[in-house]
């Protein structure tokens, strides 16, 4: 640059920096989610870490932490799981021809049943807890006590695989299904009362009510019969099966029967006339376990890999986890807790936490240090661009959520107050303090030209589908169209209604919704002008709005929804009102003493997220505001609906994503039980997988004393040393106790 | 002049001159006139200029009504920045740079139990402090040779930090010399690492090569894609000598291509017998400060930081090592010391760096008199005195700016220092082309590095 010698005194430029206080040039952590202490022994308590991962109802695969699967409770498939009435004690068959009795709450075996000399298909325990029976390929039918162990009985009398067992609500009756249709036997003495006919073919599952009045039987025959006990006489018969009835299961309240067949859904019918409620629809899958909860509320069922949740009241699809390596064989609701077990193929049995009303968990949690704040940050897809700050030279930091991944960081030298991100990062536009455009080509990693675009602070940018444009708006009062390319400007907009804080595109991208400190206007992106004013409805409106300046604290009056919603919810200070900007009309008001940090539609416009000061989020229904669920989140400053639905709620210094399904339910993995005896050969040390990568800790580690740790699952070394470890996170180990 | 005005700077930038006052976070470019009028209202006997609006006056104001945040030396308990962890002195490779001898270091390895006990004293400063982070670095030698050492810290670490609502931050200094699966390790569970690539394949192997003379640029170029595509950072460290410092731009665009990385931190060689018998010598400071400038210019472009660790001119400071700043770095043998250097380069310069111990029955002793002195070491920089820098750069390393073992003149790595300085400086104030046209006369850059003080109360304008 060429200074002009002048005998004048001349200052060129000056830069005055506000030192910050505190700030250090710390990176983003991400924790992975919330996680509690346990004891070692038995692993009992409830894990919250993210070892499952939800399958919405587009069945993205997990992406996080898989706990490590070779910890096999038998050495074959397990086939049957059936929980005590009290909850304590699992009982497991499986394809290694053995039976195994597990402590549930100390999660470890109590006792392993062997004398079957074939695949175990069924077990089942009595009611009063004292007796197991187990059916046999071996064409037996065994009764054992419990817990202890030992052999009862053996029931002959069976031409053929014995397929399901069951007992009587009163401990004294057994029900059997093979070929030989469904067989009512006395626990006592052990002999054959009844053989109930009218299946033609083999029966695959029977099943007694807790009211004990019926005893439902699924056939390959194609049909679910109905009986009436005692004495045995046919109700009903469900017909049209779409293939071999597989299993079937009673509501605890006895009044409605699942049944599942093969190539088909599942369904439920009412008790006992056999009227078809509901059909549950599995799409790819099959269902070849099923089970209710004890409030009868959910009902479970194991398929490929995979366990499903379903509700009841409207057979929808809560949830899917992908929770084993090979099929999942059966599924059972503890009747006392919300635990599920679920066994499968790849010999293992897993305890799932099941959580309706508990506390909400985020899938992912990113902690960032010493921020105050990481506004601005906007969403595109999967990807979010966080603002990083370090005095006054940002760093933007962009995450892939699809990969829960930091992507990479873009140093924007400048103090950013607004940002835009195209959905492939290709393109990054931030606008800053002193009202400068700055943007790259992030796919060629090119910076574009710098342009003062504003003559103050950029409050929003926007970038629209075609990524060939993008608006701006700033506090000047202006909104500019520019050209991506070059960052040239297209046209200029003076709203003249004061400085604009926020603007939002319609789906169309033909509407311009601009918000100041009080005023709301809606303008044609077509022909440039103001279609409407918040003015016109002022008599709708409370008038003394509190907004001063802007920001993402509460003193935002206004908070554009999803575009696709055509709402914005409207503070003020007896609670807020959801305004459609389209129709012109309050739909509703809500009264409430706390007051509105942010709030964000889904974009389908069905639900509504609000964060209000002191950190509490709820998730209302937009059609009546009826409250979902609300959760805490702490120094919450902003939240946001992205496409698929995921909730981001940005805090004091750091920022979580939750699921939308995990809104309603959860189900995390609790526990692995196992037997020491069927792990894998070689198995040395601690061995934990992350992701797809495995690691090893060599045996023999000194383990701090006192160490404890949260932990699904155990390893042992060769010489003995139990070693406790995580599913997947992180390890503790120590000597044996 | 008021004495509160001796914090302000001044370095001629061609016929102007950039004025700095780093406690005040001001800097201004100023003709000649402008500097004679701005001393004059400096002087004057209100110690207040007229209230008048041109920018003179307001600049005048604010230099002297701003107020200073001067850096205060640590008092009270030890509350280090972070705890550095050395698992091992010993390393897999034999760069003709290393000041470590790590090469030839014996293979000794800190115990899991001192490590872990390190971490839980480390934890419990932190809590002591209401701080929320448990921030760990590693360092070496090659810290990767004892990956198990690491592994006991990160899970005992993270173990804690749970268990007490801290979060945990891991860094490591490595050469990338090992598997993908160990690679994979740190992108799983560190938040940044720095690796050493000296850019292109025959510098780097010129200058890092492993035993038996073999070359090691595949291996870091693939760990660092590793690390590029993972959850950690990537930082770049990439050593400059006169092999590569005219070629640091082309470095610099080929880091950025290729690499997935969010920092390049440029480090000169020093010299020494073995860096000379290696045919290895530091670039000329002008040079390498001339080529960073032009370097960072690229490398923003794509959004990437490129750093020179004694820049640090947005926030003042006492130190910008981590001596002073009361950091732990606990050794294979379990003594805590500020700095990460062997033993022998401090005590060699006079100095003792070292202030505690992690004992064998888990108690860490630590000796207030040492911590004392060391926090009082890092303000008697007599080179410093009279340089614009001296609370950015600090004195850059304590071992080499200490007395009683370093000269009180400038030496090259001031000069580099002071040039990239005043480019940043002059970048920040946004005046487009100002450093370019800076550098494109040698002149000023020679005025800059020959000045004696930057003082602006003795500088004769």
């Amino acid at each position: 640059m060429k200074t002009p010698k002048k005998t004048s005194p001349e200052i060129y430029a000056v830069k005055i920096n506000k030192q910050g206080t505190g700030f250090e040039r710390r990176d983003f952590l991400k924790t992975l989610g919330t996680l509690t202490t346990a004891t070692l022994v038995g692993c009992n308590d409830i894990s919250k870490s993210r070892t499952s991962k939800a399958l919405g109802e587009n069945n993205i695969a997990p992406e996080h932490v898989e706990p490590c699967n070779d910890l096999n409770a038998h050495a074959g498939a397990v086939q049957s799981l059936c929980f005590s009435s009290d909850g304590k004690i699992l009982a497991s068959g499986s394809y290694d021809n053995s039976v195994k009795i597990w402590s549930v709450p100390e999660g470890k075996l109590l006792k392993k049943l062997e004398g079957h000399t074939d695949t175990i298909n069924s077990v089942n325990i009595s009611p009063d807890g004292k007796t197991l029976a187990s059916g046999s390929a071996d064409l037996t039918i065994k009764l054992w006590s419990v817990p202890a162990g030992n052999l009862i009985k053996t029931l002959d009398g069976n031409g053929y695989n014995v397929r399901s067992v069951f007992f009587g609500p009163d401990s004294k009756t057994l029900a059997s299904g093979s070929s030989d249709g469904v067989k009512i036997w006395s626990v006592p003495d052990g002999k054959l009362i009844k053989t109930l006919e009218g299946h033609s073919n083999a029966v695959n599952s029977v099943s007694f009510s807790n009211d004990g009045k019926f005893l439902a039987s699924g056939s390959e025959d194609l049909s679910v019969k109905i009986w009436s006990v005692p004495d045995g006489s046919l109700l009903s018969t469900l017909k049209d099966m779409t293939g071999s009835v597989n299993t079937l299961c009673f509501s605890a309240d006895s009044k409605i029967l699942a049944t599942a067949s093969n190539y088909g859904d599942i369904r439920l019918w009412s008790v006992p006339d056999g009227t078809l409620l509901k059909t549950l629809v599995l799409n790819d899958d099959s269902a070849n376990s099923i089970s209710f909860s004890n409030d009868g509320k959910f009902l479970a069922s194991g398929g490929n890999k995979t366990i499903r949740f379903w509700s009841v009241d409207d057979g929808l699809l809560q949830m899917a986890i992908e929770g084993h390596a090979q099929d999942v064989n059966s599924v059972c609701f503890s009747p006392v807790a919300k635990l599920l077990a679920s066994g499968s193929t790849d010999k293992s049995i897993k305890l799932w936490q099941w959580s309706s009303d508990e506390e909400m968990r985020p899938d992912v949690t990113y902690r960032e240090v010493a921020h105050e704040q990481l506004f601005p940050c906007t969403e595109s897809g999967n990807l979010l661009a966080i603002r990083q700050k370090v005095i006054e030279n940002d760093k933007i930091k962009i995450f892939d959520l699809g990969i829960s991944n930091f992507i990479f960081s873009v140093a924007a030298r400048t103090s950013v107050t607004a940002m835009a991100l195209s959905h492939s990062a290709k393109v990054l536009i931030i606008g800053d303090f002193n009202g400068n455009i700055k943007s790259w080509d992030l796919e060629n990693r090119k910076k574009k030209p710098t342009v003062k675009a504003h003559s103050q602070k950029i409050s929003a940018v926007i970038l629209k589908k075609n990524n060939q444009e993008f608006i701006t708006a700033g506090l000047d009062g202006t909104i500019g169209i520019w050209a991506v390319s070059d960052n040239k400007c297209l046209k200029t907009l003076d709203i003249q209604m004061g400085p604009i804080h926020n603007i939002l595109l319609s789906p169309d991208e033909k509407t311009l919704i601009i918000c100041s400190n009080n005023l709301l206007q809606i303008w044609s992106m077509v022909t440039y002008a103001r279609v409407r004013s918040i003015d016109d409805f002022k008599e709708n409106m409370q008038e003394n709005f509190d907004a001063v300046g802007y920001s993402v604290t509460e003193y935002t009056t206004f908070f554009l929804l999803s575009p696709k919603s055509a709402k914005v919810l409207v503070k003020n200070p007896e609670g807020f009102k959801i305004y459609d900007y389209e129709r012109g009309a309050i739909i509703h008001t809500v009264t409430t003493e706390r007051s509105v940090v942010s709030a964000s539609a889904t974009s389908d416009g069905k639900y509504l997220a609000i964060a209000y000061n002191y950190g509490e989020t709820e998730i209302r229904l937009m059609e009546n505001m009826n409250i979902l669920r609300t959760f805490d989140t702490e120094g919450i400053q902003r939240l946001s609906f992205l496409d698929d639905n995921k909730l981001v709620a940005y805090c004091s210094y750091k920022f979580q994503v939750y699921t939308f399904n995990s809104f309603i339910n959860t189900a995390t993995l609790s526990n692995c039980l196992y037997d020491k005896n069927e792990l894998s050969e070689g198995t040395e040390g601690i061995r934990y997988r992350v992701g797809t990568t495995s690691f090893t800790l060599p045996c023999g580690s000194p383990i701090p004393e006192g160490s404890v740790c949260t932990c699904n699952c155990v390893a042992v070394g060769p010489s003995h040393t139990y070693y406790y470890y995580s599913g997947g996170y992180y390890v503790s180990y120590w000597y044996p106790n | 002049m008021n004495p509160d005005f001796s914090d302000i700077f001044i370095i001629p930038v061609n016929s102007n001159y950039l004025v700095y006052a780093p406690l005040k976070g001001i800097s201004a470019l100023i003709n000649r006139r402008g500097v004679s009028e701005l001393k004059k209202l400096l002087h004057s006997a209100s110690g207040n200029p007229e209230n008048k609006e041109s920018k003179l006056h307001e600049l005048a104001r604010e230099l002297i009504h701003s107020p200073e945040q001067v850096p205060a030396r640590k008092t009270g308990s030890l509350n280090p920045e972070f705890l550095g962890i050395i698992p091992t002195r010993s390393c897999n490779g034999a760069c003709n740079y290393c000041d470590f001898g790590a090469d030839k270091a014996s293979g000794a390895k800190m115990s899991y139990d001192l490590a872990a006990k390190a971490v839980d004293w480390y934890a419990e400063i932190v809590r002591s402090q209401q701080r929320n982070m448990l921030d760990i670095h590693f360092f070496g030698g090659e810290p990767m040779v004892a990956r198990d050492v690491i592994e006991v810290v990160v899970h005992r670490a993270r173990l804690v930090a749970m268990k007490h609502d801290l979060i945990p931050y891991f860094e490591i200094s490595t050469n990338g010399q090992f598997i993908a699966a160990d690679a994979r390790f740190l992108g799983v569970y560190f938040n940044k690492v720095v690796l050493s690539l000296d850019g292109f394949q025959e510098i780097h192997d010129k200058h890092r090569p492993l035993k038996g003379n073999r070359g090691s640029y595949e291996n870091a170029v693939e760990t660092a894609k590793i690390i590029g595509s993972s959850n950690a950072e990537l930082c770049i460290r990439c050593c400059i000598s006169r092999l590569n410092v005219l070629r640091m731009e082309e470095i610099t665009a080929w880091f950025c291509k290729n690499l997935r990385l969010s920092t390049i931190n440029f480090e000169v060689l020093c010299a020494t017998s073995q860096t000379k018998a290696a045919g290895l010598f530091p670039p000329d400071p002008v040079d390498f400060a001339v080529h960073f400038h032009r370097s960072r210019k690229i490398a923003l472009d794509y959004g990437i930081e490129v750093v020179y660790a004694s820049d640090i001119t947005d926030r003042p400071g006492v130190s910008s090592c981590p001596v002073g700043k009361d950091t732990a770095i606990v050794s294979p043998d379990g003594r805590i010391s500020n700095c990460y250097l062997l033993p022998e380069r401090w005590k060699n310069a006079g100095l003792d760096l070292d202030f505690g111990q992690v004992g064998k029955n888990g108690r860490v002793q630590l000796e207030e008199t040492k911590i004392s002195a060391i926090r009082g070491m890092v303000e008697n920089k007599p080179r410093c005195a009279g340089c614009f820098c001296q609370w950015s750069c600090s004195g850059g390393c304590h071992v080499g700016i200490t007395p009683p073992g370093c000269s009180v003149n400038y030496d090259d790595f001031c000069r580099q220092t002071r040039l990239i300085s005043a480019f940043t400086l002059l970048v920040n104030l946004e005046l487009d082309g100002l450093p370019d046209g800076l550098m494109q006369s040698p002149e000023s850059l020679v005025k800059i590095n020959s000045q004696a003080s930057d003082r602006l109360e003795t500088y004769p304008v």
